[in-house]
């Protein structure tokens, strides 16, 4: 406890600051909740959508406190698996990785949240091909052309019961990213093959067919 | 001459008030902050230094995130300093400007300015590619502005020895020391709040696998526990459980006295240890540091100990 006066004025705050540090708080607190219950990923009730996007994002983004803290870590699906970038001039039989270099630590983990941020936009309405056509043109100093193909693939999960027997990994998205001379990009997805219902024949004989 | 005052009952509001004044507003010494400050430049440098490797592919003038991109995909109200830098060597200079911040902030020096800046920096470079950013890139801005609000810079600084060689004696416990010092364990408990609910809706959570899908995802692993919990169904499980567990006892373990300091103590060990293993080790330092002002690692010379809130 100081004894001085100064010091004591210096240290105590009087009743104003308090009420004006308690609205602060409140308010800060209160912002800090919605952010917790509207960045979760299981989705967001429209009020609390709202109320945060009217009051509390336009202040809370920028300092970068608009956090959920959704920090699952994985569920054990394949989009918390390891993906990796592969690239090649379009045309070219082979692929190469990228970043060619394997990478270990924190920096790796940065590159995995890019890949999957890449898979996950194509889900998200205003966000689908965005991130793909902006790496593959940044991709085209890397192959030496301006006409690339680009895919993700995820690495499979081993289950715990049977870890040896791991299959090839899975291509989750390729697609095709070229400029034209005036500077426009194109982006051309590449639809993976689906499965379809088997053609039944009149004899009643199924048949599969790839429905390509 | 004293004269005898009888004790009023307090009411349910009253109480509440005067809780809250207990916690926000008595003023607290700043040494254990000014090692919060310490831990949050070093953690500053080694985040950030993820960035530096990969800096010009991913945010140079022909990277893979251009500015236009990621304007489009953050949030409306997001803004970042280094959208200016459109040429690479612009971008050099932001990034090592950024670095130069948490240097200075870990030694302590201009700490007042350094930590504002440094949050802002920070909060920049993440708002420049927000697609990378991860758990701890999260909490370590938190960090930083609660750095930013504490007097961070009166003790373990070169602040601290300039003002000791000028003869300006500065260093006093302050209310705003601890706000931040509150809010650092307000933010330590809706973390763990937070991720835990995050993990436990997801199965794997609850039937104590999840740390094997996580060490089975090679890329940033730092530690391959895979071939141990291969051999041990029960290791498996006992350290996902053991995961939530620590989450939920330091979330709630905090708020009471006589838990305080030995979960907060325990906390420096364990959550660098949840860090390896959910392969985040930056994020697990980054949760351990928020509990030291509660520690009690760092108390004022004249009083008997550091008493938590």
């Amino acid at each position: 406890m100081p004894s001085e006066p100064d010091r004591l004025s210096d240290t105590h705050w009087g009743e104003m600051p308090r009420a004006v540090a308690t609205v602060l708080l409140v308010v800060y607190l209160v912002g800090l909740t919605l952010t917790v219950l509207g960045n979760s990923g299981s989705g967001t009730a429209v009020l609390v959508g709202v109320v945060k996007g009217r009051l509390f994002e336009p202040w809370m983004t920028p300092p970068w406190l608009d956090l959920g803290f959704d920090y699952f870590l994985t569920y054990g699906q394949r989009t918390d698996a390891a993906h990796r970038l592969e690239a090649r001039a379009h045309g070219e039989a082979d692929w190469q990785p990228y970043p060619q270099n394997s990478l270990t630590g924190p920096r790796a983990a940065r590159w995995q949240r890019l890949l999957r941020a890449v898979v996950m936009g194509e889900g998200e309405p205003g966000r689908e091909g965005m991130l793909p056509a902006a790496l593959g043109a940044g991709l085209f100093t890397h192959c030496s052309c301006k006409d690339v193909d680009i895919r993700i693939l995820v690495e499979p999960r081993p289950e715990r019961q049977s870890p040896l027997a791991q299959p090839e990994p899975e291509i989750i998205y390729e697609a095709r990213v070229r400029q034209f001379a005036d500077g426009d990009v194109q982006l051309i997805k590449t639809e993976g093959r689906r499965e379809v219902a088997p053609v039944v024949t009149p004899t009643g004989a199924g048949q599969s067919g790839d429905g390509q | 001459m004293s004269v005898p005052v009888t004790e009023p009952k307090l009411t349910a509001a009253d109480s509440l008030a005067s809780t809250w004044e207990g916690f926000w507003f008595p003023p607290a010494d700043s040494r254990p902050l000014a090692l919060v400050r310490m831990v949050a430049g070093v953690l500053g440098l080694l985040a950030g230094g993820t960035y530096g490797f990969d800096l010009v592919v991913w945010f140079g003038p022909d990277g893979l995130l251009p500015i236009e991109t990621v304007a489009s995909w953050r949030a409306p109200a997001a803004m970042s300093l280094f959208d200016a830098c459109e040429t690479t060597l612009a971008l050099r200079l932001a990034f090592a400007g950024v670095m130069l911040l948490f240097g200075l902030l870990a030694i302590g020096l201009l700490t007042p300015v350094v930590a504002v800046l440094a949050a802002v920096g920070w909060a920049s470079l993440l708002h420049r590619g927000p697609m990378l950013a991860g758990p701890a890139d999260d909490c370590l801005a938190i960090l930083l502005w609660c750095v930013a609000i504490g007097a961070a810079g009166e003790h373990y600084s070169v602040d601290a020895w300039l003002h000791r060689w000028l003869g300006w004696s500065v260093a006093r416990p302050r209310v705003r020391t601890r706000l931040a010092c509150g809010l650092l364990q307000v933010h330590a408990s809706v973390i763990a709040v937070a991720a835990v609910l995050a993990q436990l809706k997801g199965d794997t959570w609850w039937s104590g696998t999840a740390i094997w899908w996580i060490s089975t995802r090679e890329p940033g692993r730092l530690l391959d526990l895979s071939g141990l919990l291969l051999r041990s169904e029960y290791l498996c499980n006992l350290l996902t459980l053991g995961v939530v567990a620590s989450e939920i006892i330091f979330a709630v373990g905090l708020w009471f006295t006589p838990t305080q300091r030995f979960i907060a103590q325990a906390a420096l060990v364990v959550w660098p240890l949840i860090g390896l293993l959910v392969v985040e080790p930056l994020w697990g330092l980054t949760m351990a540091s928020f509990t030291i002002p509660l520690t009690g690692l760092a108390p004022a010379p004249d009083s008997p100990g550091h008493e938590g809130a």
